[in-house]
């Protein structure tokens, strides 16, 4: 696979500093870490903190804003980022009122976020964790893993970090971030795989006339390979998975995402969204925001996901009021 | 007797082994994982022998520093994971003289702890099916304990973990599909009771 990169090993810190260069009135890098974060923390608030592996942009540095995200901690391509990262990103957003950790479920995350949650404790801040599994395509079962995190993510960010903007607690904001992950449901699917920089190998083989549906960000195996289907066969496939959990009824209001994995072009990501939408409209669902893009990533995988979040009022309120992020921005 | 020049060769030792076998370890990982073990551990291996204390005599004192540096360089699981073995097992040795009985209860105490953060028990094709065996015949043997005991417990447990079906981590996801491969933190385990014997046999008391 042809990079743009120089050395492997300096993919993370180069891409954060193109990140700072991009947008320096607005962001920084916490000194020897690889913490983004704004530049200009609001008072008193709850600080929210994200982070995962890289290779998922513009998740999660990108969510890093007003109305979003305070800090995003990034581990290397596809791997956790380490506690002590994630430390030092909790005591830069910390304000006396407290940090709202958002991960991604994934063994590695959990553990690195729980540890630096625990020593951020010992320092005398106070920490709540949220753990987004929102992929369908993952049995649910408390005997393993459990269900990946995936792009529904980005509406908890959201949410969260509305929430916290308006002087919500802690406690509240975790709440409603709880809240969110239980309405939110996502699933994939992948035509081509993405390859770590580095590593000689793509991160798993697919024939030229197959797609896997229900992959994973790092490309972890879905529910099944199938034959490469059409764009509306697809909407209806992944409508079809993400749907039923979510329990809609007639009326019920909605947002939805169309992401792509990285590779795929916006036109088929428009394309998927048409009858994506359409769908939605057949159920009698109202769609009050919808989101076409890149997303939440894998490299350059190709593929996209549908995420759908089953809205409140107040959760309505929240994913459509204003923020200011590098990757989503909803003016007043 | 364990000492701290021993701790000091058995990273040492364990850095050099898990560096000329990354793509073993990066390819074992393709297969159940995201194909990053190989070079998470070559990193954190290769920091941990950089940040190794080379005038302390208390073996407790560099496999303490070993799990800092681990936690901080490896990252993913394996990062908290081989982080908590080592300071649990560190912060158990105390002063300068140690033998190889104090060395398995603080590997238990380190394996207990890495049981708890991850979540994990015997049989869900893990670090923990590679390493508790291999702790329990060092208690059994306690300071008679032999390099070849070592490692034929090690090898043993390794084919058993082939054998069990993922539950933890990226390879739960390949279900029965995992069984028959090898789970790349058993193998990168299995490397550092492989070191850890060769350091046991070079002291000349086993």
């Amino acid at each position: 696979m042809k990079k743009i990169i120089n050395q492997p090993d300096d993919v993370v810190s180069q891409m954060l500093d193109g990140m700072v260069k991009a947008h320096p009135e607005s962001y920084q890098r916490l000194e020897s870490t690889t913490v983004l974060m704004k530049k200009n923390l609001s008072e008193n608030k709850v600080g929210i903190v994200s982070g995962g592996g890289s290779g998922h942009e513009p998740a999660h540095a990108g969510f890093v804003g007003e109305g979003m995200l305070d800090a995003a901690v990034s581990g290397e391509v596809f791997t956790s980022p380490t506690p002590d990262q994630v430390l030092e990103a909790i005591k830069a957003v910390d304000q006396g009122t407290g940090v709202l950790l958002i991960t991604k479920n994934y063994t590695g995350d959990v553990m690195n976020f729980e540890m630096a949650a625990e020593m951020a404790e010992d320092e005398g801040i106070s920490v709540e964790q949220v753990i987004v599994n929102d992929d369908v395509a993952v049995e649910d079962s408390t005997h393993t893993t459990g269900r990946r995190g995936v792009a529904g993510t980005i509406f908890v960010h959201k949410i969260a970090g509305a929430a916290a903007k308006e002087g919500k607690t802690l406690k509240e904001v975790k709440a409603l971030a709880e809240e969110v992950i239980h309405n939110v449901r996502s699933m994939g699917a992948a035509l081509q795989p993405a390859q770590v920089p580095g590593s000689g190998n793509p991160g798993f083989d697919i024939n030229v006339n197959e797609m896997e549906l229900g992959i994973g960000i790092h490309g972890e195996p879905g529910m099944e390979t199938i034959e490469l289907i059409s764009a509306d066969k697809l909407a209806e496939r992944l409508v079809e998975e993400v749907l039923p959990e979510l329990e809609l009824k007639e009326g019920d209001e909605t947002a939805v995402m169309v992401n792509g994995m990285g590779a795929t072009p916006l036109m088929e990501l428009y394309i998927l969204n048409n009858r994506i939408q359409d769908l939605l409209k057949e159920k009698g669902l109202k769609t009050e925001l919808t989101l076409v893009g890149n997303y939440m990533t894998a490299l350059e995988m190709a593929g996209a996901s549908l995420t759908v979040l089953k809205l409140t009022n107040e959760r309505k309120k929240y994913v459509t009021s204003p923020c200011q992020t590098i990757a989503w921005t909803i003016n007043d | 007797m364990f000492t701290a020049e021993m701790a000091r060769q058995w990273i040492k030792e364990s850095a050099k082994k898990i560096e000329s076998h990354k793509e073993q370890l990066t390819d074992l990982d393709q297969a159940l994982g995201d194909g990053d073990h190989g070079l998470n551990m070559t990193r954190g291996f290769k920091a941990a022998v950089e940040q190794l204390p080379e005038e302390t005599d208390e073996p407790g004192k560099v496999l303490k520093t070993v799990g800092t540096s681990l936690l901080s360089k490896i990252g993913g699981a394996s990062g908290p994971l081989y982080g908590t073995l080592f300071m649990k097992a560190g912060s158990q040795l105390e002063g300068t003289t140690v033998q190889l009985s104090d060395l398995s209860s603080g590997l238990r105490v380190g394996v207990e702890g890495m049981k708890k953060r991850g979540k994990a028990e015997r049989e869900e094709k893990t670090m923990i099916d590679l390493l508790e065996p291999v702790i329990e015949i060092m208690e059994e043997k306690g300071n008679e304990l032999t390099a070849d005991q070592l490692i034929d417990k090690a090898k043993e447990a390794l084919e058993h973990v082939k054998e069990y079906e993922a539950k933890k981590g990226r390879a739960a996801y390949y279900k029965e599909k995992s069984k028959g491969k090898q789970d790349a933190g058993a193998q990168s385990s299995y490397y550092l009771i492989e070191s850890l014997a060769s350091v046991l046999e070079m002291d000349g008391e086993a």
